[in-house]
């Protein structure tokens, strides 16, 4: 009996010193530089993400693990010019993306909200975009994955949709969205894949070119593209997109360039060559005076 | 005397014997607002007077149970406040979250336990909670878990 109750001891202590572990882990990635005002303690948060890229068991069950996923996804996205912690907060979101299958949904509904989030810069968007490629090589069970799959090529990197989208050359990115046309044209995506992932990509040229990020966009594959995936835009979807960038249109308290209001027009005029709901029934059920 | 007349009176009160006997109806009828405001998945949240009363509450606990049961209201109006969707993000909501992980930091020291019975709601803040001074004193709970486990393991 005496023991049982040292082994159960034994137990609980080692436990509480690997929830210790953790837990310090979190506080070290979060640790400020204080000489510095807002400049974050590079020494320590790079240290504890080695330590935690070398570790050798995972348990996705455990909050501790969860709370470590949801920092990097926090660090992914606010370390817009923190090159280092931007590479190591991804390369701890693969390490845990591929040893914890629960974590991988989480991690799916982070990249549709932060493909739908317009003032995110284009640095994470890509960084969202390169874990997206790497989770559909992994994953065999969510079905928008799976029909994405046929835009990679592993064979052949050039032909592989995600290498080319996330090209630093903008004429890579157009044919990465012509390839992405005629794979639709050849067999049309699921609408939830098309909602939830192409369509933000492709309003993503759009969107940079509003935040003054890029130039103007000299090729009509975006539009054409913008034009194909909205016709499969369900009523709400497709006037929640409509009135986004018609709103941009007509808004008074921000101004564009010349460059920006046409391509803005160019948008809101795809979108209205989308329009495919039938108002004929609609109109007949209203009675005419 | 209704929940709604005690309310009014408690600010004024709150020390005095008579009232003192009500608190634990007054909690309970608190933590049946936090939790419908959690089921509910909107922005309803708490009136001025009762995050007002839950601070009195929170100054003088009688019991362990009490000071749980306050962690516990004050975990769920964390949550709320930081994972509803609000289009304009104000000043005083921010402060509000302040002042949420601040009590949480003083309570969790007073429970016993405080990671096994409240770690399992905060995974998701981490990525949620972004604004600096917030990250902040989000450490300082965790820190608070940290110091009561290391008592733990030490005894």
């Amino acid at each position: 009996m005496r023991k049982f109750r040292f082994f159960v001891r034994r137990k609980r202590k080692t436990f509480l010193f690997r929830q210790i572990w953790f837990l310090e882990q979190l506080i070290e990635l979060n640790a400020w530089n204080p000489n510095q005002v807002d400049e974050p303690d590079y020494q320590r948060r790079l240290t504890s993400y080695r330590k935690i890229c070398e570790l050798n068991e995972f348990d996705e069950e455990k909050n501790e693990f969860l709370c470590l996923f949801h920092n990097f996804l926090y660090e992914l996205k606010s370390s817009v010019k923190d090159l280092s912690l931007r590479e190591y907060a991804s390369q701890s979101i693969d390490l845990f993306l591929n040893k914890m299958t629960k974590f991988r949904s989480i991690f799916l509904n982070e990249v549709r909200s932060s493909l739908k989030n317009t003032s995110l810069s284009s640095e994470v968007r890509h960084e969202f975009l390169r874990h997206l490629s790497s989770l559909i090589e992994i994953e065999q069970e969510n079905e928008d994955l799976l029909d994405l799959k046929r835009l990679k090529n592993s064979k052949d990197p050039e032909l592989d949709f995600f290498n080319n989208i996330l090209h630093v050359q903008i004429h890579r990115r157009f044919r990465a969205l012509r390839r992405l046309k005629l794979n639709d044209e050849e067999k049309p995506f699921r609408s939830s894949t098309v909602e939830h992932f192409l369509l933000p990509i492709v309003c993503s040229f759009v969107n940079d070119v509003l935040a003054e990020e890029k130039q103007e966009i000299h090729d009509e594959i975006v539009f054409q593209c913008l034009t194909n995936f909205s016709q499969r835009l369900n009523w709400s979807k497709f006037n929640e997109i409509f009135q986004f960038y018609f709103r941009q249109l007509t808004n008074e308290t921000r101004s564009f360039t010349l460059l920006q209001k046409r391509c803005l027009t160019k948008t809101v005029s795809s979108i209205i060559d989308a329009f495919h709901f039938d108002i004929r029934q609609e109109q007949s059920s209203f009675p005419i005076d | 005397m209704s929940i709604r007349d005690y309310t009014s009176c408690f600010l004024f009160l709150a020390d005095d014997p008579l009232i003192c006997d009500e608190n634990e109806r007054l909690l309970n009828y608190l933590k049946q607002i936090s939790i419908s405001m959690i089921d509910s998945k909107n922005s309803m949240s708490l009136t001025e007077k009762e995050f007002e009363i839950l601070l009195v509450l929170t100054r003088k606990p009688s019991t362990i149970a009490m000071t749980e049961e306050l962690s516990s209201i004050f975990v769920r109006l964390l949550r709320q406040n930081v994972l509803t969707k609000k289009k304009k993000k104000s000043s005083s909501k921010s402060e509000l979250v302040l002042s949420i992980l601040s009590i949480l930091e003083n309570l969790f020291r007073q429970i016993e336990n405080p990671f096994e019975k409240h770690f399992k709601e905060f995974p998701i803040l981490f990525s949620k909670i972004v604004e600096r001074e917030q990250r902040i004193n989000l450490m300082k709970v965790v820190q608070v878990f940290i110091d009561r486990s290391s008592q733990e393991n030490s005894e």
